[in-house]
């Protein structure tokens, strides 16, 4: 609410550009004639708050009101009092009435707010005491029997933000643990390239690589189909081979675009041995070579070379099988046995 | 086993290696003795490619043991174990196991003495699955040792009663062991039938020689038979405990036979000789099955039967002894019942 007396000066500022134009004689012996009989702004004010008055603008003539009651004649002063007092005893009179309609709606927020006004206009006890139950009843009414309950579960928007923080941490720790494990996998892992000279052939190869390992674990290694106490648990740590459990996808990270996880990976660390090889077929059978290379950091070098013949036919697969035992075989004993464990 | 000591020096050792274990695996799974000699043939194959591949040679010895050629295996075994292998316990156990396999007096008990010697080895190093199954195996040589009196007459009785309740009591604590569930699935079922076989023989020797055992008398034998059930219906090819139902029918028919109850001859002799068939037709490379065969068809008063079966003992590799087979081989009829009698004596 402006104060009174800022609204006054405002009013009075609008008055005098206005109704001095309306008053003012046409020459200046009229004006000198005036002069004598002008009233007092105090006067002017007053009048003016009583034309407010008429109209219903109760605001407008209270602050007027207050102008009058401030700097005028005694007489003035007390009728503007009286006034005033007679306004602000409508309007809580006005505030009271309106609170109890909002009231009665159960429209708590509006009737509250109406008993609020009213108390602050309240010219008596009465009144001020009635406008202030009105506040408690309203405040009374409009309280839940579910707020207490609530007031004790306001932590939780805080403890749910704070959970799905957590969570997130947790995703992404995930995330980068499982980056490193598929870091390491590679790290460890033995890529076959395709063969080349013979297609047919060489993919009947780089298919029999994984499983002449599995039968080879399968008998003698920790995955045995009978375990019998005497058995011995033979572990061959044949390198395992590449897993390509990565996703092919493309990934964006902000502006930068990467192909897909598993080029991103194959950038950062490459796979511990890769056998590439060669075939030869003759009428006879095919003379199979193979290049082992190892990795190291930024250095490979030619670990092993295997060579067989694999006669047509093969029976049961028999000659491809000892190749890739050989394989096998010629490059763990080239190894390590820190680096196979 | 750390694998890396033992890596064979060629792939053609290694292949041989792979797939002679893996017949074996099948083998112990099915008693199916085809397999048993195809797993011969691979590590062999392994062996002669590698001869210092120690892993090839111990399974080779135990695929000898399996086919009774206990002495090949033995021979092996001690070579094996002047090597100083990492696997010296496993080593120790099928020793001893391979010596108790030749049925023999000084044999058995140097079999008991390496079976103590393994089992302290177990204990050192905290293995439960080889504490257990060595624990089972020695309730087993216990019963085998008091059952029979391999030319020590003197002493027999002394045994009986020494090691025929040690048996019982030690298999019994072996089944009874809180570790035995706790363990892999195919590890304790091994251990389960070996306690269960060990014990179905103590009872049945318990059952035999009932003179000693006078307060058993009654039950022996049924708790027998029930030990062996209980171990076939965790491995119901077992050949080993086949034989043995097989030779518990024959002395129950036998002693049928000496009491005079005619039908019950018939009953249990059936009951031997189908067991015995049994066993030969998941493993028929043991003279032994084919022995207790013919005596069964020699109660039963099938000639042919008893002709067929010990040529065929006759031809397979095994301890029982070419005297007995050739008597039954010799046979002119099944009249004289004392030529199975006497092998099936009873108190």
């Amino acid at each position: 609410m402006r104060p009174p007396l800022q609204i006054a000066s405002g009013l009075l500022a609008a008055v005098s550009l206005s109704v001095p134009l309306l008053l003012l004689p046409s020459n200046s012996k009229q004006l000198a004639s005036h002069a004598a009989a002008e009233p007092s702004k105090s006067e002017i004010h007053f009048r003016i708050g009583e034309v407010y008055e008429k109209n219903g603008q109760l605001d407008k003539a209270e602050a007027e009101y207050v102008i009058a009651a401030t700097d005028g004649t005694v007489q003035i002063q007390s009728q503007a009092l009286a006034n005033l007092q007679r306004l602000l005893q409508f309007t809580t009179n006005r505030n009271l009435q309106i609170a109890q309609t909002y009231e009665s709606q159960e429209q708590w927020s509006q009737a509250e707010a109406y008993f609020v006004k009213a108390a602050e206009s309240a010219q008596n006890q009465v009144d001020r005491q009635a406008a202030l139950e009105g506040i408690e009843r309203i405040r009374k009414k409009s309280i839940s029997p579910l707020d207490p309950l609530l007031e004790h579960t306001e932590w939780m928007p805080k403890a749910g933000i704070f959970l799905l923080r957590l969570f997130a941490s947790v995703v992404l720790l995930l995330a980068i643990l499982r980056f490193y494990i598929a870091l390491q996998a590679i790290s460890r892992s033995t890529k076959i390239w395709p063969f080349e000279g013979d297609e047919q052939l060489s993919k009947v190869i780089q298919s029999a690589f994984p499983s002449v390992r599995a039968k080879a674990y399968s008998a003698v290694g920790l995955f045995t189909a009978i375990k019998l106490p005497q058995t011995l648990t033979t572990v061959y740590p044949f390198v395992p081979l590449h897993l390509g459990e990565l996703p092919e996808e493309a990934i964006e990270m902000g502006e930068l675009k990467i192909p897909s996880l598993a080029s991103l990976l194959q950038l950062l660390v490459r796979p511990r041995l890769e056998v590439e090889g060669g075939i030869s077929t003759s009428d006879s059978g095919s003379f199979v070579y193979a290049h082992v290379w190892r990795n190291h950091w930024f250095r490979t070098r030619l670990q092993t070379v295997a060579t067989t013949t694999i006669p047509k036919p093969d029976p049961n697969g028999a000659a491809l099988e000892l190749f890739i035992y050989d394989v096998f075989l010629k490059t763990l004993w080239k190894m390590g046995r820190h680096e196979l464990s | 086993m750390n694998s890396l000591d033992y890596v064979p020096k060629n792939p053609r050792a290694f292949q041989g290696y792979v797939e002679g274990v893996r017949k074996l695996n099948d083998y112990l799974e099915s008693n199916v003795g085809v397999q048993l000699a195809e797993a011969d043939r691979y590590l062999s194959q392994a062996i002669d490619s590698d001869p210092d591949f120690l892993p090839a040679q111990y399974y080779k010895s135990i695929v000898l043991t399996h086919e009774r050629k206990s002495d090949d295996a033995i021979q092996l075994l001690e070579e094996l174990l002047n090597k100083k292998p990492t696997f010296q316990t496993e080593v120790l156990y099928n020793l001893a196991f391979a010596y108790a396999k030749k049925y023999q007096y000084e044999p058995l008990t140097k079999a008991i003495e390496l079976a103590a010697k393994a089992l302290d080895e177990a204990k050192a190093d905290e293995r439960t699955e080889l504490i257990l199954l060595l624990s089972a195996i020695r309730a087993w040589m216990f019963a085998v040792f008091a059952g029979r009196p391999y030319g020590h007459p003197e002493n027999f009785d002394q045994r009986k009663r020494e090691y025929l309740p040690r048996a019982v009591e030690i298999a019994d604590s072996v089944l009874k062991d809180r570790r035995l569930p706790e363990l892999p699935a195919d590890t304790r079922a091994a251990i389960t039938v070996e306690a269960h076989n060990a014990a179905g023989i103590a009872f049945m020797r318990i059952g035999q020689f009932s003179s000693v055992f006078r307060n058993e008398k009654n039950s022996a034998w049924q708790l027998a038979l029930q030990h062996y059930l209980a171990a076939l219906s965790v491995h119901p090819h077992d050949v080993r405990v086949l034989d043995n139902i097989s030779s518990l029918r024959l002395l129950q028919a036998s002693k049928a036979a000496r009491e005079g109850h005619t039908e019950n001859i018939q009953k249990f002799a059936s009951q031997a000789r189908d067991r015995a068939l049994e066993a030969i037709s998941f493993n028929p490379g043991d003279q032994f099955r084919h022995y207790r065969r013919a005596q069964a068809e020699y109660l039963l008063g099938n000639l042919n039967g008893v002709h067929e079966a010990a040529q065929k003992a006759l031809d397979q590799p095994g301890e029982v002894g070419e005297q007995k087979i050739r008597s039954l081989l010799n046979a002119q009829s099944t009249k004289d019942l004392a030529v199975v009698l006497d092998q099936n004596l009873t108190d």
